[in-house]
């Protein structure tokens, strides 16, 4: 970049035109990734960051978006794997209702509907509530596949892995996130017979 | 030749992604009319992959972001070629400390007058560009902190102004709009550890911060 003197302002505005357009498809990646709004937005301006000290290796005219979303997915699998690993403050309640045993799951209900919105989320927001449980490994293809529509060459590329390995991740992933939303399906049901008879009764 | 059920599961995968070509993807799609179980499995992973991607992309990066990510891409520009060239000798570990020191003494040399003409810029476009920080700390009451520094017993009369305490002991007031007005007279986060994140307002007198976000730590 100082090797440019003269068009270090044309070489930044290149750089934001280009990256600032999938500023929208990486935040929603990086938050799905991280599960928090907190650290989605520093995973992303180290992206961002790092993408930029990066800019002149990118070959012009190949697929920027799957060069920055490879930047994305190495330094979340560096950097913030560890981290978020972490139990999240703010989530408790969501992610000890998640991962509960079916049983403590109907005693946890009754007290998250009593304390706040925190059950209609859990409910309105199942496919998050079911790519959270999912393992980073099996999230990050899923996320490039389904959300993204990169190719399985390219996600293959990004993660440094052959494609059948993208292959097996991919329906591997998502046979788990069938069963995940299918458990909460059945939980909803229950909800449901339950607050019929509360109103029936009364 | 005909495709077994068990044969179909990473086909459809594919099929499903669009990746199937040629005599692979006929014997796959000429398996699914016929099977209803492997035609099942398909539809729901079709229907799956239609979930995922409306509900993820429904999602934008926060306004403060781009904001944020523009700063430090200028800040970047100026810094991040001293960051590289850490990266570069903490990756070779020169076992020679004098030839790292002459290496960037080259190196940086010639750059030396570019370096100080990019802080001048960066300076005034700074001025326009409020500049997005976080402050972590402790919540007290500036008021009683002042009636403390002055030797007076540390008591608001009618009600406490809340601000921040950070680590080097810097206090930081909130500015009461947006964010700031939720919190400046919350008595019950006095104490309290917290992160704030806003703009800090360049040439005030104080540290004063435009709350856009907080959270309790």
């Amino acid at each position: 970049m100082f090797g440019r003197k003269g068009h270090a302002g044309e070489y930044q505005d290149e750089f934001i035109k280009l990256s600032f357009e999938h500023m929208d498809a990486l935040y929603s990646t990086a938050l799905r990734l991280t599960r928090n709004q907190l650290d989605a937005e520093d995973l992303v301006q180290d992206t961002f960051v790092r993408a930029y000290r990066f800019f002149d290796k990118f070959e012009s005219g190949t697929n920027f978006k799957a060069w920055i979303f490879k930047i994305l997915t190495n330094t979340f699998i560096n950097k913030y794997r560890k981290k978020v690993k972490e139990p999240q403050r703010v989530e408790f309640e969501k992610i000890e209702y998640a991962t509960a045993e079916p049983e403590t799951r109907k005693n946890l209900q009754d007290q998250i509907v009593e304390n706040d919105k925190a059950y209609e989320e859990v409910f309105d927001d199942e496919i998050i509530a079911a790519l959270d449980k999912l393992s980073d490994d099996f999230k990050i293809v899923v996320l490039l596949c389904d959300v993204h529509h990169f190719p399985y060459k390219e996600i293959a590329t990004m993660i440094d892995k052959p494609i059948g390995t993208v292959m097996s991740r991919l329906s591997r992933g998502r046979k788990q996130l069938q069963k995940y939303l299918e458990e909460y399906a059945q939980n909803e049901g229950y909800i449901k017979r339950k607050s019929r008879k509360h109103s029936d009764g009364t | 030749m005909a495709v077994s059920c068990e044969q179909m599961e990473n086909l459809i995968t594919q099929l499903v992604d669009d990746e199937l070509q040629g005599d692979e993807q006929k014997q796959a799609v000429a398996h699914l009319a016929e099977c209803v179980d492997c035609n099942t499995i398909y539809e729901k992973q079709k229907e799956l992959k239609l979930q995922l991607e409306s509900t993820c992309q429904g999602v934008y990066a926060p306004a403060h972001l781009r904001a944020r990510i523009r700063r430090s891409i200028r800040e970047s520009a100026e810094s991040g070629f001293l960051q590289a060239m850490a990266e570069v000798l903490s990756a070779h570990r020169f076992k020679s400390a004098v030839a790292t020191v002459a290496l960037l003494a080259i190196i940086v040399w010639p750059y030396s007058n570019l370096f100080v003409q990019s802080s001048g810029t960066n300076q005034a476009a700074e001025q326009h560009d409020l500049r997005f920080i976080a402050v972590r700390g402790k919540i007290l009451c500036i008021d009683c902190e002042a009636m403390k520094a002055a030797g007076h017993i540390a008591i608001c009369e009618i009600d406490h102004h809340l601000g921040l305490q950070d680590s080097a002991g810097k206090i930081w007031n909130f500015v009461n709009a947006e964010e700031g007005k939720k919190i400046i007279h919350d008595f019950s986060l006095m104490n309290k550890t917290m992160e704030i994140e806003g703009y800090a307002l360049p040439g005030s007198f104080q540290n004063n911060i435009s709350v856009q976000k907080f959270r309790k730590l």
